[in-house]
């Protein structure tokens, strides 16, 4: 047996030092600044509800370098694919993989690891190209102009461009920065950038743009196709389309899915659970803590059979969404369903369960199961 | 108080706080910088308060507990880090300390009562309030830490201040 003195000591030794909160203040400057121009951006959450009507279908600008200016509006914009739908993929026999994938009305997003780190228990220890990360744009969505001043390179035999003076916006896709990119334009009008956020290029500039290359040479853009989740919908409040998915569906990685409906209040490629007037996540039930949480969570209500809990916030749940939302979880097989709202007010209790009564869910593990999010 | 002087004072017990609850200094890192980007937005409210550190610890915690900011999380790092993390416990020096590693094992909601009794000194009652949760539901959580952690308790006379 152990004495509390032991423990206390444990604690002590393990609480870390100084050292540890170097760059912290700095860096809660930068998000808090980031946060405030999302705010700006974005007005109330209650006002990006209340213009969904009027929006859906108009596009903003995204993920797309905060240095450029959009494409002016006169710029014909073909139709490409839904927000629910994803073309990226790898090419066969690529030593690559994608781990997460999702888009929405602007373009698409990727990160891209490498199949040897993915089955390693040690994943970067065996010194293997790690990856990077795609943006893909919708035709007329990207300017690449100042991606045309770096160095001209071939991928995949087609023209592109290498450039470490590209300046990334912040969003929870892509870190606020200045990374090192690939990018180039498909023959359908699909500008692809890959890039790295990892620090530390700076001075390493020619071995990232060989790792990117290896990267980029890999990338395929085949025919879009609808994103498949866990969970599917017979019934949506106020009929609101799907606007952003983000999918991981990866043999041998925990898979899970997140769709947002409606226009985000943010720009997109954004976080959902405060962003869209309705998201929905579904992840598999082998969390060590659910059993905890359920326990807090008190009685559950029972909707077709499945346990069932209406969360409003603040919560433990929940602590960083809107404090005006709501979680309504579905408990379901071997998934755990979260069914979110930053407005309660808008989108009610009556509303998520009704979704919840009218929702069927497969197998959250198995990905050929999985389903279109909304009955078509 | 300015968020300034709080920072300067409170930033290294808030990251000692953080690595303990997480049990790894890049997540504590990400969730001490999270919460002061929030509370600074939000400090002409936090820094009127008799105790702005309480406020902002018990910020962390939610941060640390939150469900789904747990799953945001996994699918916005890269690769190294997950792998980072995974290999926390048996690449760390400490690995033989086989109290640290039992205490990585815990459900969070535990972990997090045994930091803030045995390490930040709080009352079960002012635990609960942390929490959000009844006294009685702190004590339940203790008692299964503890019993996981072979943790023999003290006469009850020594453990006056810890329980009080």
């Amino acid at each position: 047996m152990n004495t509390l003195e032991e423990l206390r000591l444990t604690l002590e030794r393990h609480a870390g030092g100084p050292e540890d909160s170097a760059g912290i203040a700095q860096g809660a400057e930068a998000r808090a600044g980031s946060i405030r121009r999302r705010r700006r951006v974005a007005g109330s959450a209650v006002a990006a509800v209340l213009v969904v009507a009027a929006a859906v279908g108009v596009p903003v600008a995204v993920g797309r370098k905060s240095s450029e200016p959009p494409p002016p509006s006169s710029v014909v914009k073909p139709h490409y694919r839904d927000a629910s739908q994803l073309s990226v993929a790898m090419a066969d026999g690529s030593p690559f993989a994608l781990t997460n994938r999702g888009g929405d009305g602007v373009g698409q997003f990727a990160s891209i690891r490498n199949r040897g780190d993915i089955t390693s228990p040690r994943p970067g220890e065996a010194g293997l190209n790690a990856g990077a990360e795609l943006l893909a744009y919708n035709p007329g969505e990207f300017d690449p102009a100042k991606l045309k001043q770096g160095e001209q390179v071939t991928v995949a035999g087609h023209p592109a461009w290498f450039s470490t003076a590209l300046t990334f916006a912040a969003s929870n896709v892509v870190p606020e920065g200045i990374y090192p990119t690939i990018g180039w334009e498909e023959s359908s009008g699909v500008w692809v950038l890959v890039y790295t956020s990892d620090d530390g290029w700076q001075g390493h500039e020619a071995g990232k743009k060989a790792q990117l290359t290896e990267v980029a040479d890999d990338v395929r853009l085949p025919a879009v196709t609808g994103v498949r989740t866990p969970f599917q919908f017979g019934w949506v409040p106020q009929g609101l389309p799907v606007s952003y998915v983000s999918i991981r569906d990866l043999p041998g990685i925990d898979p899970d899915a997140r769709i947002g409906f409606g226009k985000s209040g943010y720009p997109t490629m954004q976080d959902l659970a405060s962003g869209w007037p309705l998201s929905v996540t579904s992840t598999p039930d082998t969390n060590r803590d659910w059993p905890t949480i359920k326990a807090d969570l008190g009685s559950p209500a029972t909707i077709g059979g499945r346990n069932v809990w209406y969360v409003p916030r603040p919560s433990t749940l929940n602590s960083s969404g809107s404090p005006t939302g709501a979680d309504l979880v579905v408990e379901t097989g071997n998934c755990l369903v979260y069914l979110s709202v930053p407005e309660r007010d808008v989108i009610g209790e009556r509303d998520l369960k009704r979704m919840a009564t009218e929702m069927t869910v497969s197998s959250c593990t198995d990905a050929k199961s999985w389903k279109p999010p909304v009955k078509g | 108080m300015r968020f300034e002087e709080f920072v300067s004072a409170r930033l290294a017990a808030l990251m000692r706080y953080a690595v303990l609850l997480s049990g790894d200094r890049e997540y504590a890192r990400d969730i001490v910088q999270e919460v002061l980007a929030r509370a600074m937005l939000r400090w002409h409210r936090i820094g009127a308060m008799e105790e702005p550190y309480g406020y902002v610890r018990r910020m962390v915690t939610n941060e640390f507990l939150s469900l789904l900011r747990r799953r945001r999380r996994v699918v916005t790092v890269p690769l190294e880090w997950a792998g980072e993390q995974r290999l926390t416990v048996e690449a760390r020096p400490e690995a033989d300390d086989e109290m640290w590693q039992v205490l990585g094992t815990l459900p969070r909601q535990q972990r997090a009562v045994i930091v803030l009794r045995y390490y930040e000194g709080l009352t079960d009652p002012e635990i609960a309030e942390v929490l959000r949760c009844r006294p009685a539901t702190v004590r339940a959580y203790a008692s299964r830490a503890l019993s996981a952690l072979r943790v023999e308790l003290a006469p009850v006379g020594e453990r006056k201040g810890v329980l009080s």
